[in-house]
């Protein structure tokens, strides 16, 4: 589903990504850990182009999705939740879900809402559609926002810290409707420091620092055996 | 970079504007809201009664030379300049417009067509004189100091130290610095004045005329003439360089004005006390 | 200080006519200086170099030289450039828009650019393209940043606006000079004249909360 070559991100001189190659199967969900600053958030906007890889090759479903000038298009394919939600302040929620789909897809507006109300009745917040988003708590507006990302029906979803910005109580709710994406079959690539829902849920584990992938491995082995010095450093200041 | 091209379009602008100026007689391009010509040096009369208007440009905030009245609801600029003003139109044949502007605008708009003379108790002050040509001088006398009553300035020498506000751009703001005292321009003799109630100045220097008109309106103030600052440069029309035809006519309108007694009765009813 | 009102009761009306040209001037160029800063800001993001010079150019020119120096280039200017006279009242609304232009422009781009990031990054994470995000979720936030200061600058030129004395438009500030020279008066106009100023702000002050209000419908106090 995802070939990722080779990826080099620069800031100037800045070296952020330094060559990491990455493969994800369709249906897999893939989570990045590392500590701050280790490029985790920039490999993830790198794969639907929000930033430009410096040099290096992202293939999507087997097309090179680097270097085209249809970047817009690509993008309908690939969802994104952001860790401070990025709803749409000034419009209420469905239409958040439906703006997408009817100025870009052209589907009509009936549609659109029908499938929002889908959308809403999975996570539970049916009875929020008009409301807008400053009136939500953040675990709702987050959820409202996995909603406008899965009304573009994409083929990927990609989560950067999804519950970093949400108070304890709501964090649950939100893994709860990421778990639920994951049984369903959605290839998924989460950043993310809740280590449970990497356990869980998780197929994979990359641990990312200082711009490389150290250590790839599935969750038991990662959790309960890293080989990479600095993985387990890093665990054994996440873990309590 | 930004800066040089903006400083390019600037010079750009200014150039295309005076480049294409006024000193070009044949041109042939029209200007003027009645597709009359670019004036040559002679025809100016002749394209006033062409059009069957004189245009005359004034600045209605100066009385009794010109200023706004109320009568019946209905608003008039009425003074001395108007009269005779009205004087040359009816002699050239013509109905007379006033087009009203603020003082400083006078000059440009006479330079740019806008307008035919300037009528606006306006000094034939040697400065002006380099950018317009003036009629003969029809009204002089001797600028008055106004003061607040009671205010002991009988002489020059009392000015020692002492501020005097003044008209921006007015004979008043030359003669007023030859006294040695400061002098504060403003925009308005009216600016002044206020700036005298308010004990910001200690004298005003006006024309004499207008000041006695303050006095007479106005029981705090004074006016008192100082010898070395009394040449009011003498009031004349001005016209745009060139029109002679037109400065011969007004200054024709003048003197039979004077030789028929007119003009006694018009500076009686403005100028008299 | 006494004031006597009287004195000047006369010539209200020309109060009436000053008030009424101001507020003509001010809002034509409140307008028209919208929709020319709107263009010029939508120049000045555009990806084209030309476009962005361009508007550039203008902003620079109008905000470093007076506003006096503008309309006198408009109206004495202008006419010798294109072989045909202006008349006071075009000239002065063509630049006192023109000056308003400019500085709506940065008023608007600055309303632009104010807007979280995030919102632009949400909405072409969608596959919206730039235009589209723009059009439904950038321009609409940067509408309720923009409108507070464009409400000033209603206000800056409603009192620069009388700087078109020089040009025979009668406005407002000229009919407190006129009354005053006519009636000998000193502070009864200006007393008058400042009033009708307020009120004219203080009615567009509470008009513009208005409109604040409706759009800011769906957010929390």
């Amino acid at each position: 589903m995802i070939l990722i070559k080779d990826l080099c991100k620069n800031y100037g001189s800045l070296n952020v990504l330094k060559g990491i190659d990455m493969e994800v199967k369709k249906g897999e969900v893939v989570v990045i850990v590392g500590p701050s600053g280790s490029g985790k958030s920039t490999l993830l906007r790198c794969i639907n182009l929000l930033e430009h890889p410096t040099s290096g090759e992202i293939y999507i479903e087997g097309e090179k999705i680097t270097r085209r000038t249809d970047e817009n298009k690509i993008r309908q394919k690939i969802g994104m939740v952001f860790q401070h939600f990025n709803l749409f302040s000034n419009l209420n929620v469905m239409d958040n879900i439906t703006l997408a789909p009817v100025e870009v897809k052209g589907i009509s507006k009936e549609a659109a809402e029908d499938n929002a109300n889908e959308l809403l009745k999975e996570v539970g917040l049916s009875d929020r559609a008009y409301d807008y988003p400053a009136k939500l708590s953040g675990g709702q507006m987050q959820r409202v926002a996995i909603c406008r990302a899965l009304a573009m029906q994409p083929d990927i979803m990609l989560f950067d810290e999804p519950t970093s910005a949400l108070d304890p109580e709501m964090v649950k709710d939100v893994l709860t409707t990421m778990e639920g994406l994951a049984r369903e079959g959605m290839t998924m690539v989460v950043v993310t420091h809740e280590m449970g829902f990497a356990k869980e849920v998780g197929d994979r584990i990359m641990f990312i620092d200082e711009g490389k992938v150290l250590e790839e491995s599935n969750p038991e082995t990662f959790f309960s055996n890293p080989q990479n010095s600095r993985a387990k450093e890093f665990l054994s200041k996440v873990i309590h | 970079m930004k800066k040089m091209m903006t400083f390019l379009m600037v010079a750009l602008l200014a150039l295309g504007t005076i480049g294409c100026g006024s000193d070009k007689p044949a041109s042939g391009t029209k200007i003027g809201n009645n597709s009359t010509e670019r004036s040559n040096t002679t025809n100016k009369v002749d394209e006033i009664k062409k059009r069957g208007e004189l245009v005359v440009g004034i600045s209605g905030d100066y009385p009794p030379y010109e200023s706004h009245k109320m009568t019946g609801g209905e608003d008039k600029i009425v003074g001395f300049d108007v009269d005779f003003a009205q004087a040359i139109a009816d002699e050239l044949g013509v109905k007379l417009k006033l087009n009203e502007t603020s003082f400083n605008g006078l000059i440009p708009m006479l330079q740019s067509n806008k307008i035919d003379v300037i009528i606006s108790g306006m000094s034939a002050s040697g400065e002006r004189a380099k950018s317009v040509d003036f009629s003969d001088i029809y009204h002089s006398g001797e600028n008055r100091l106004l003061i607040r009553k009671g205010t002991k300035i009988a002489s020059v020498d009392d000015l020692k130290g002492k501020k005097i506000g003044v008209q921006l751009g007015t004979v008043q703001e030359n003669e007023a610095k030859k006294s040695g005292a400061e002098v504060k321009s403003v925009n308005l003799v009216t600016d002044a004045v206020m700036e005298l109630m308010n004990n910001k100045v200690d004298g005003v220097l006006v024309d004499g005329v207008v000041a006695d008109k303050f006095t007479t309106n106005n029981k705090d103030l004074a006016a008192v003439n100082i010898s070395e600052l009394s040449d009011d440069g003498g009031s004349a029309a001005a016209v745009k360089r060139g029109n002679e035809d037109l400065v011969k006519v007004i200054n024709d309108v003048l003197k039979g004005l004077k030789d028929s007694g007119e003009y006694k009765k018009m500076a009686n009813k403005w100028f008299g006390v | 200080m006494s004031l006597d009102f009287s004195r000047v009761s006369a010539y209200s009306p020309l109060l009436v006519k000053g008030t009424v040209t101001t507020l003509e001037l001010t809002l034509f160029s409140v307008l028209l200086g919208t929709v020319f800063g709107f263009i010029t800001a939508l120049f000045k993001m555009s990806r084209f170099k030309l476009l962005r010079a361009l508007g550039n150019i203008y902003v620079e020119l109008i905000r470093g030289t007076p506003l006096l120096v503008q309309l006198y280039i408009v109206y004495y200017g202008l006419p010798q450039l294109i072989g045909h006279d202006i008349p006071s009242f075009p000239a002065a609304i063509a630049a006192l828009s023109f000056n308003s232009g400019a500085y709506v422009a940065e008023i608007i781009r600055a309303g632009i650019e104010a807007v979280d990031t995030g919102q632009m990054e949400a909405a072409r994470s969608l596959g919206m393209s730039h235009g589209l995000a723009m059009r439904f979720v950038v321009i609409p936030q940067a509408i309720k940043n923009i409108l507070p200061a464009l409400g000033n600058e209603f206000v800056s030129l409603l009192k620069e606006s009388a700087t078109v004395s020089v040009i025979s438009m009668g406005d407002l500030m000229r009919q407190a000079d006129i009354i005053r020279a006519a009636t000998y008066t000193a502070f009864e106009p200006l007393i008058e004249v400042a009033l009708i100023y307020f009120v004219m702000t203080s009615i567009f002050s509470s008009l513009q909360r208005m409109l604040e209000r409706r759009l800011k419908v769906g957010d929390t106090h």
